[in-house]
């Protein structure tokens, strides 16, 4: 069974990557039980909780990321530069378990996989 | 001269952006553009530094979950405020 790497590296709502990333998820999920998630640079932001985004009419797709522990999907990884670059520290609030990594740990994880698809 | 950053400043040529800004222009960010006023960030200081006027669009704030996480450096503003903006600047100049 293949191991897949799902990277998030932009920031919600700007773009529509992070929600085509999460069907992107959900859809291989039916197929592989093997996948990981991965937070960088921008990406760090999809973990946020973020309340409000109807203000600029758009779906607040990111409360659906909690639901991935139903399909048995639990490995997430941050990266722990990209936090602090951006402002973040270990007490902020993310709507996931997420493990938080350094840049040398989070290249070994992602050595684990067999694909790496980016969002 | 109006500046609007649009994109997320670690997609951009920030460097560029910070030696063209002159004290006094308007810097507005809005979209993903917001992330530049988060405190502690990485671009932050240099932004401040520039001593221009530093503009929010207050529905992308609100949109991306920061709220509590944005410098007082930066102004929050709603659409309305962003043309008046735009009346008042002779150019603008978007990144």
């Amino acid at each position: 069974m293949k191991k897949i790497a799902f990277i998030f590296s932009h920031a919600p709502h700007g773009t529509t990557l992070g929600k085509e990333g999460l069907d992107a998820v959900l859809g291989t999920s039916s197929i592989l039980k093997k996948i990981s998630l991965f937070f960088i640079g921008d990406g760090v932001f999809q973990l946020l909780k973020s309340y409000k985004s109807e203000r600029i009419l758009a779906r607040d797709y990111t409360s659906l990321f909690s639901i991935l522990s139903l399909y048995e999907i639990k490995d997430f990884y941050c990266c722990k530069l990209s936090l602090f670059e951006r402002g973040l520290n270990f007490d902020t609030e993310f709507i996931l378990q997420v493990n938080i990594l350094n840049s040398y740990f989070l290249r070994l994880k992602l050595d684990d996989h067999d694909a790496i698809i980016n969002f | 001269m109006l500046h609007t950053l649009i994109q997320s400043p670690y997609k951009t040529n920030m460097p560029l952006l910070i030696s063209i800004l002159k004290k006094k222009d308007d810097f507005l960010a809005l979209q993903d553009g917001v992330l530049i006023a988060l405190t502690n960030s990485f671009f932050l200081d240099s932004i401040v530094l520039s001593s221009a006027n530093l503009y929010l669009i207050k529905e992308d704030v609100h949109a991306r979950g920061i709220i509590n996480n944005i410098s007082s450096d930066f102004i929050l503003i709603n659409y309305i405020h962003f043309v008046s903006l735009t009346l008042t600047n002779k150019t603008q100049m978007t990144w």
